[in-house]
Order: structure tokens, then C-alpha cells, then sequence
């Protein structure tokens, strides 16, 4: 879904609520129906996104792996028997051809340009309000001194609907029970600092 | 006596976590962007009707300024396993795009443009060349079918 940055900054980042549009859209996909498949595409896409960006590997090449990803899945869709498996296929494949890239690069001796998460720039844009540039400096402070699988976990986790934690959490190769019914290490990691942080009043 | 601390691992995900990670979302969204275009290039990636596709890798890419200021070229290397090919873009000034490109190891293979407005297809001579005008400027992905193989080889889309 596209939408603009003070409309995100309005919902507070909030994702996609629809699971049951996606079953409908999946079935549709399956019977060829590349539109539907498109759709599906516009609401996984910021997901994946993110996953190839927590392997390390520049903007320009996570977009092109996120494509490879989205491309290899047109020989694959009559495999996947669900939209949860779906979005756990795509996130095992993203991550892979990350993965396969980066380390190109390495052979490459680019390793220079593949200094972890250097792209971060916690600066906020400038018509940010301060309430919401302080809130989110906490929160950076936060999210930075989670262990890297940690980090990796809720970068993406943030981005679907509850019933896909799981399946994130496992293409991801988390330990089961990472996240899904219960909260898991990393996640109650992040709410106990942020609930030390009287200022932020997250309670 | 509670069992279970409501604040631990083992605690059942509550609004608050929810809100956390609305927040988390929030956070990547604004300091590591999904580019504008992303998703229309999947989109427009998607929509190829061949199921069994190899994606190449782009392995280089480069521009070169033209003579005059507003002719630029591009000089883009694809890799892959069943084949590696080069296509140079230039872009004519008027919104549309010349061509050229080379298949290794050279072969008659079909071509396929895919652009805004429909795909323009061509074939590579025995020596591997090939060439298209009047490009559409925007969404371009690049499809060969390699003769006697079922599966095609793309590009992912890119924005020329």
C-alpha cells in the first residue's frame, strides 16, 4: 500500500489488517490471475523489503533481490498451499538471494560497501514534530541494543499481521516460540527497556 | 500466585506489544524506506506470463554521459546461469529509448521488451545481437527465450 509520509506518521506505521483479502487474492493468484497477484505484491512487498535490507546488501541490490524474489515465486505458486506459507516462501527466498548477493559482493572484496545497517539515519525529517522526533530517538536507542537476530526479527515481524509472526519467525530460522501466541525473547527484550524509560511513557 | 509474568517471553501478546510494533514499523519505514518505485516495478514485473523464469543478476551497470548534454547511455551486464548478456540504453531525448544488446554465448534467441504500452520483441542474430528503437522511457524488463528451453530468462524491472 502506498501512502504518504504524514500519512504514516498519522497511523503510527500501522500494518495491514486484511489477512482474509489476502486468502481471497492468494485463490485468485493461483488460478493465474496476475493482478491479483499484483495485489498481493503491493501489501508484501515493504516486508520484504526489510528483509533484504537486514542482510546487509544496498539499496539498489535488496530491490533487485526482492524482484528475483517476487519472479522465481511465479514457478512456485501452484506449490504453496496457503497465504501463510506464501509469506513464509517469500521471506526464505528474499533472505536466501540476499544472502547469495551479498556474499558475491565478498568475493568481490566490496565488502567495504556492506558495513551492517549503514544506511541508518535516525535523523528525523525536519517538519517532524519534536514530540514524535524524541519518541522515536528512544525507540532507535531501543531497537539498537537488541542482538542483530533480534533487530532482524521485529524489522520485519513490524510489518505483517499477527497469524503471520510464526511463520516469519521460522523463515527467519528464529527458535519456535520466538514470536507468535507469546511474545518471545526479543520482543519482551524491547518492552522492558522501553517500559524503563519513564520519559518515552510507553505504559 | 501468577505462573507466568505477564511482562516475560512467555506472557500472551497484548496491545501494548502491538503498539510496539506499530511504532518499530514506523521507525524502519521512515529511516529505511521502501524505494517509490518498488512496487510498481514487482508489479509490473509480475505480470510476465511465463511461469519458469530464470532471473539473471545485474553484475554491472554504468552510465555514460553522450556528447551532447542530453543523450545518455547506459551500459547495464546481466548474469546468469544458462546465459550472461549485455544491452547498452541510450536514451534518444524524445521519451523513447534505443537498444542494443549482446547475448553470450551467442545464439538466435527471441527477444522480449517489456515496457509501458506492450512489449516489443525482436530476435538476436547468430552472433548474438540485437536491437530495438522507440522504446518506451519508464518500467523496462528484459525477457530472452532461449531457443529449445522451456523456461524464459528476465531482468528484473528496472526504471530507464
Amino acid at each position: 500500500m502506498s501512502s504518504t509520509r504524514s500519512d504514516r506518521h498519522r497511523a503510527g506505521g500501522k500494518p495491514l489488517d486484511d489477512y482474509e483479502g489476502l486468502a481471497v487474492l492468494f485463490e485468485s493468484a493461483q488460478r493465474g490471475d496476475r493482478a491479483a497477484l499484483g495485489l498481493i505484491a503491493e501489501t508484501l512487498t515493504p516486508m520484504l523489503w526489510q528483509v533484504a535490507r537486514a542482510q546487509g546488501l544496498d539499496r539498489e541490490r535488496s530491490a533487485d533481490a526482492v524482484q528475483t524474489a517476487w519472479l522465481r515465486l511465479l514457478g512456485s505458486l501452484s506449490d504453496i498451499h496457503s497465504p501463510l506459507a506464501l509469506t513464509g516462501w517469500l521471506v526464505t527466498v528474499t533472505k536466501r538471494v540476499a544472502w547469495s548477493m551479498r556474499n558475491e559482493l565478498r568475493a568481490g572484496e566490496l565488502v567495504g560497501l556492506l558495513a551492517d545497517e549503514q544506511v541508518v539515519d535516525p535523523t528525523p525529517p525536519p517538519e517532524e514534530q519534536a514530540v514524535f522526533a524524541d519518541r522515536r530517538a528512544r525507540l532507535w536507542d531501543a531497537v539498537s541494543r537488541l542482538s542483530h537476530r533480534c533487530r532482524e526479527l521485529l524489522r520485519v515481524v513490524a510489518f505483517v499481521n499477527r497469524p503471520e509472526y510464526a511463520e516469519i519467525s521460522a523463515a527467519l530460522d528464529m527458535p519456535k516460540g520466538s514470536i507468535g501466541p507469546t511474545r518471545g525473547r526479543c520482543l519482551a527484550q524491547l518492552r522492558k527497556q522501553l517500559l524503563a524509560d519513564q520519559e518515552g511513557s510507553w505504559r | 500466585m501468577n505462573p507466568i509474568d505477564p511482562d516475560s517471553p512467555r506472557g500472551e501478546l497484548d496491545e501494548l506489544d502491538v503498539e510496539i510494533l506499530h511504532e518499530v514499523r514506523w521507525l524502519w519505514e521512515s529511516v529505511d524506506p521502501v524505494p517509490d518505485d518498488l512496487v510498481d516495478r514487482v508489479k509490473f514485473a509480475v505480470e510476465l506470463e511465463d511461469a519458469d523464469v530464470e532471473v539473471v543478476r545485474i553484475a554491472e551497470h554504468c552510465e555514460v554521459a553522450g556528447v551532447r548534454g542530453d543523450v545518455r547511455s547506459r551500459l547495464i551486464t546481466f548474469a546468469g546461469d544458462t546465459l550472461d548478456f549485455m544491452v547498452n540504453v541510450q536514451a534518444m531525448g524524445d521519451g523513447t529509448l534505443r537498444v542494443d544488446g549482446w547475448i553470450s554465448p551467442p545464439a538466435a534467441h527471441p527477444v522480449e521488451v517489456r515496457a509501458r504500452g506492450g512489449p516489443l520483441r525482436t530476435s538476436a542474430n547468430e552472433d548474438g545481437r540485437f536491437a530495438l528503437d522507440r522504446v518506451p522511457a519508464g518500467l523496462v524488463q528484459f525477457v530472452i527465450r532461449p531457443k529449445g528451453r522451456g523456461s524464459a530468462v528476465s531482468t528484473p524491472t528496472m526504471t530507464l
